[in-house]
């Protein structure tokens, strides 16, 4: 019996030391981050022995708690990139120094000073330094965004880098923790370090565990699936280059020597937070600039074209005329694409600023998925054209195509642009190409003229209505309509001067001849006895091509006699009819439907509400991630108060457990004196 | 429910945070005077101050229209202005110099100051604006608009006219071409033929009445003359009709004899020749007016008032229908710088009302950028006090709890 209460004693003793510790282990690692308390659990020991042994050293936390807490770390994580990478769009688009408007309306504002007086040359200089001032402006857009496309790039890597050391150390700690549980030691400090590893993951990448033999080895595993840590191996992230787009990387997955593509299955974290700014937000909006930028360029290239010059001579390109844009080939495709394959543009006012996707799908037929609503033309609804140059004419909207026999590549126009693929020998199926019209736009946006009298702000023809009209008849308007540079008007001539003269009214309705005046001494007839209509435009042809060449509007009615003379307005430098014609622009409906500022006011729309949504997801995430990490802590997080009073009551124990022996101690000293 | 120790000191630094970067914001924008610094804030105003920012660049356009608009058409007044004080000297001269009582000398001095009214008027109407270009000149700017030659003058701009923007929808002429203000008189009416073989035919014609042959051009427009191989002759209007000549003869089926023909029509006659029979032939007729001036118009009295008279009836005649003429003509010229005038003076209000309601419409545009852009102050500066309260309240009860713990009382 004594040395049962000797033996009961020590035990008592080392339970409550043991208890002790534990209680200054919980007291000292108050501050410790992903600590979880332990407690100390006692248990009678098996009878017939008395006395108390420790049955475990529990470690409070509760699992779902934990794990919530990691998903929403993920989702603020995400936030938080989104928000950061927004802010610098956000910016940009608002700021008075690099927004797109603004600086529109400085370029109309000198334009209109031109139209005051597009004689004086302070003006035309003034309309060519707004003109750059413009071009920079987009170019330093597309630069800054461009900017921060590598910088998610290099940013990826950085967080792909962590995310490998930290799934190293987590496969590490898996097999130490093995060990431990091996020998039966106490490990429930490593479970707290693999628990704060894992919440570290999440920040970057959306993480589940799962555990097959009670939480000592656990396998990490990603949002699809794929698991990243199992037991003492860990699969390897890599940054790699696009496909088809180099620059636009992916994240694969090793697991051994193969890699495979994970970067739709990020979920949220960083890393998914990235890639969801890049394809949401920040393409998308490369993309409408990039379209701007295209639209405006030609649309003021092909008026300025209609013009002429302090020279006499008719415009040139006012803008450096962009005629490709960007495509590129999946890196496992078999067919050998020719460098003569070239993605240009037949109507930039039909251009969505979309990227495309084009798939081989049998011989000579392919199918075109426009990727920002997923819309999907076939082939086979295509009109049919016999030959290249017919495609880009009169494109139906489900788009026209023209099969080469020669090279069994295929050119097919709709949305505005036109994609020639040339190839060695027949496309194979599967093949995929991506199309991206627009991208680049703002890139290549620059200025083509730089000395002002090459400004064509005055119209190339010139009514002169003859001094013995008496009717009302007054010209309204004369529009170019063939401004192209195979123009018969390019060599600063008319070929052929018309006259416009008015027959007598029969029934009220007047007619009018046409004559060619080249020789004035002996005019020839062109057209008899056209029907005149007062506000129709009447189109002159061209002598030679008979394409259309220009067109005069007429107003009110005129007296029989009456005539009109269209000559070359050479000299005519004070004429502002071309300068007026592009200030017009401005308010045309030019990109899709909508003037150019309405267009960048609608990407504005875009982006802020983008951002706003962000920010409110920001501002949500917060506070849940805070939520959760609280009902965590109150389960697992140590209270300096209620380890006071455990100390107290350990210690108490722990003194009653020494009376214990000296009770022994004084039995056997009792028991030794009364044998002597 | 159960809390640990770090969370008490984490919910409390959280909240101190917040309620500083609250302070922080609000403080901002109190400084700034901006209601919202970027999109985030307010993506549908911010596309709103977009469009504001927008319809107030144009109206700064508009007015610089406006402006050189009004310059410009200031100095068309007062020019023609200068030019009508001229012609009015130049009228009184003409009636002094018609008097039949001045001599051979008397009509050379007055010839003298009709020579400087000349030089004074053309260096009037090839003014030029500050920066140097032509202001009657049409679209050639840089063309001198009435030029010397062979002792008259001769229009050597065009008709352009420069259309201006001043308002949303509203475009104004600023300029006025030379040919409209100041070739107003008529010049030799001139009739001629496109068609005839030059080798074998011709046309001569005697305008005895231009006024009346002007209204007959009206009513038919070009003439088409035909003569078949048999050698009958048909006159057709511009719409095909027969045309008749003064005495109602329709002119159809005719066979001149030997190829010499005569028409006779209101206000002028058509004399032919026409080729050999057995050829057809056909030629148009056209009717228009020599472009002259008031300048011309003055030479010639110039010219006649150095023309000797004395003692030659047949001169004095002469005279007397130069001055006569001239008076008409001054007339013309007269009424026609008025109704330049007044055109000018209606496109100058026109003006003025554009400028009236673009200031308007700028100052309903500004206030209501201002409505959103701008911060209200009040609003504002109430947060402000109420987060400096939320701020000290955290940092007063984070000092009240902080010091509580077992440990103080074991």
């Amino acid at each position: 019996m004594s040395s049962g209460l000797l033996s009961i004693g020590t035990q008592a003793l080392n339970a409550n030391s043991t208890a002790l510790a534990y209680t200054g282990q919980n007291i000292s690692n108050v501050n410790t981050e992903g600590y979880t308390r332990q407690t100390v659990n006692f248990a009678t020991q098996e009878p017939p022995i008395l006395g108390v042994a420790i049955q475990d050293i529990q470690r409070i936390t509760d699992k779902y708690l934990v794990e919530q807490v990691w998903r929403d770390q993920s989702a603020l994580s995400s936030s938080e990139q989104q928000a950061k990478k927004i802010e610098l769009l956000d910016k940009l688009m608002i700021s008075d120094t690099t927004n797109l408007s603004a600086a529109m309306d400085k370029y109309f504002a000198a334009l209109q000073g031109a139209v005051d007086d597009p004689l004086y040359i302070a003006n035309r200089q003034l309309v060519l330094a707004e003109a750059s001032s413009l071009v920079s402006t987009f170019k330093n857009f597309d630069a800054l965004l461009e900017e921060q496309l590598s910088a998610i790039t290099t940013e990826s890597r950085t967080i792909v880098s962590s995310i490998n050391a930290i799934t190293a150390n987590l496969a590490n700690l898996n097999i130490k923790i093995g060990t431990l549980a091996g020998s039966g030691q106490n490990y429930n400090s490593l479970l707290d370090e693999r628990d704060q590893l894992v919440k570290e993951l999440s920040r970057y990448i959306s993480v589940d565990v799962m555990s097959s033999d009670g939480g000592v080895t656990q396998t990490v595993i990603l949002a699809s699936g794929e698991p990243l840590v199992s037991s003492g191996k860990a699969a390897r992230l890599e940054v790699a280059d696009g496909n088809p787009d180099p620059s636009q990387i992916q994240i694969q997955l090793f697991r051994g020597a193969s890699g495979s593509d994970i970067s739709g299955l990020l979920g949220e974290g960083e890393l998914g937070g990235l890639f969801e700014y890049r394809d949401e937000i920040l393409q998308p909006a490369r993309n409408e600039i990039g379209r701007l930028a295209l639209v405006f360029s030609e649309t003021m290239n092909e008026q300025h074209r209609k013009g002429i010059d302090l020279n006499g001579l008719m415009g040139q390109d006012l803008f450096v005329p962009i005629k490709d844009g960007l495509y590129s080939a999946k890196t496992t495709n078999q067919t050998s694409v020719l460098e003569t394959t070239r993605l240009s543009y037949y109507d930039v006012g039909q251009l969505t600023a979309s990227d495309y996707e084009v798939e081989i799908t049998g011989l000579n037929t392919f199918r075109i998925t426009r990727l920002s609503d997923g819309y999907i033309f076939e082939s086979n609804k295509m009109t049919a054209r016999s030959s290249e140059a017919q495609v880009p004419n009169d494109v139906p909207a489900q788009g026209a195509v023209y099969f080469d026999p020669a090279s069994r590549g295929f050119t097919v126009s709709l949305d505005g642009f036109i994609f020639n693929l040339d190839t060695a020998d027949t496309p194979k199926k599967s093949d995929l190409f991506l199309l991206q019209p627009t991208i680049s736009g703002s890139r290549n946006i620059g200025l083509a003229i730089s000395n002002p009298a090459s400004l064509a702000l005055a119209s190339p023809l010139r009514v002169t209505p003859n001094q013995t009209n008496g009717g009302n008849t007054e010209v309204e308007l004369i529009e170019i309509l063939d401004g192209s540079i195979t123009s018969p008007l390019r060599p600063g001539q008319l070929d052929q001067p018309v006259e416009i003269v008015f027959n007598a009214a029969v029934n009220g309705v007047y007619t009018f001849n046409v004559y060619d005046m080249s020789d004035t001494s002996n005019p020839v007839l062109i057209a008899a006895n056209q029907t005149y209509t007062s506000g129709e435009p009447i189109v002159v042809q061209d002598a030679l091509s008979s394409n259309d060449l220009y067109q005069i509007t007429l107003r009110n009615l005129p007296r029989a006699g009456d005539r009109f003379l269209i000559e070359y307005n050479t000299d005519g430098v004070s004429d502002n009819t071309n300068a007026l014609a592009m200030a017009n622009l401005q308010t045309s409906e030019t990109v899709k439907g909508f003037s150019y500022q309405n267009a960048y006011g609608q990407l504005l729309a875009k982006v802020g509400t983008q951002a706003n949504v962000v920010q409110v997801s920001l501002t949500a995430n917060q506070a849940i991630l805070s939520s959760s990490e609280e009902a965590l802590e109150s389960v697992r997080g140590v209270n300096l108060d209620e380890e006071a009073a455990r100390l107290i009551q350990y210690q108490q124990a722990y003194t009653a457990s020494t009376r214990l022996i000296t009770a022994y101690q004084t039995i056997f000293d009792s028991l030794i004196s009364a044998v002597r | 429910m159960r809390i640990s120790t770090t969370q008490i000191y984490t919910e409390a630094n959280r909240n101190m945070m917040e309620g500083q970067s609250e302070l922080a914001k609000i403080q901002n924008k109190i400084s700034s005077g901006k209601n919202f610094t970027s999109l985030t804030e307010d993506p549908v105003g911010a596309n709103r101050v977009v469009n504001l920012k927008r319809e107030l660049a144009r109206f700064d356009t508009f007015q610089s229209n406006i402006d050189a608009t009004r310059r410009r058409l200031a100095l068309e007044e007062t020019t023609i202005s200068d030019i009508n004080t001229a012609l009015d000297r130049a009228r009184e001269l003409t009636i002094q110099a018609a008097n039949n009582t001045l001599t051979d000398s008397d009509r050379l001095g007055i010839s003298y100051e009709f020579e400087q009214i000349v030089d004074y008027v053309a260096n009037l109407m090839n003014t030029r604006d500050a920066k140097g270009e032509y202001l009657f000149s049409g679209s050639k700017g840089t063309t001198q608009p009435y030029q010397l030659s062979s002792g008259r003058y001769s229009f050597k701009g065009d008709d352009g006219q420069r259309e201006i923007q001043i308002a949303g929808s509203v475009y104004l002429k600023s300029t006025d071409s030379g040919r409209e203000i100041f070739n107003s008189i008529k010049g030799d009416p001139v009739v001629s033929q496109f068609g005839l073989d030059a080798s074998t035919s011709s046309m001569t014609t005697t305008v005895s009445d231009a006024t009346l042959y002007e209204k007959f051009v009206g009513l038919h427009g070009d003439l088409t003359l035909t003569k078949t191989a048999a050698g009958l002759v048909t006159l057709t209007d511009s719409t095909g009709q027969i045309v008749s000549d003064v005495n109602n003869v329709p002119i159809s089926g005719i066979a001149p004899a030997g190829g010499v023909y005569t028409i006779e029509l209101e206000g002028s006659t058509l004399n032919f020749t026409l080729g050999a029979v057995g050829a057809a032939e056909s030629t148009r007729i056209t009717y228009s007016r020599d472009d002259t001036n008031i300048l011309n118009a003055l030479l010639d009295s110039f010219d006649a008032l150095q023309t000797s008279a004395d003692s030659d009836p047949a001169a004095l005649a002469a005279f007397n229908l130069q001055m006569a003429t001239m008076l008409g003509q001054l007339d013309v010229a007269q009424a026609k710088l008025s109704e330049t005038t007044a055109s000018i003076g209606a496109r100058q209000k026109a003006v003025d009302y554009s400028e009236y309601s673009n200031t308007d419409f700028k100052l309903l545009t500004e206030s209501t950028l201002s409505s959103i852009v701008d911060l209200d102050y009040a609003a504002a500066s109430t947060d402000l006090a109420k987060r400096q309260l939320a701020l000290q309240a955290a940092y007063a009860s984070f000092a009240k709890i902080q010091g509580l713990s077992l440990f103080e009382y074991i």
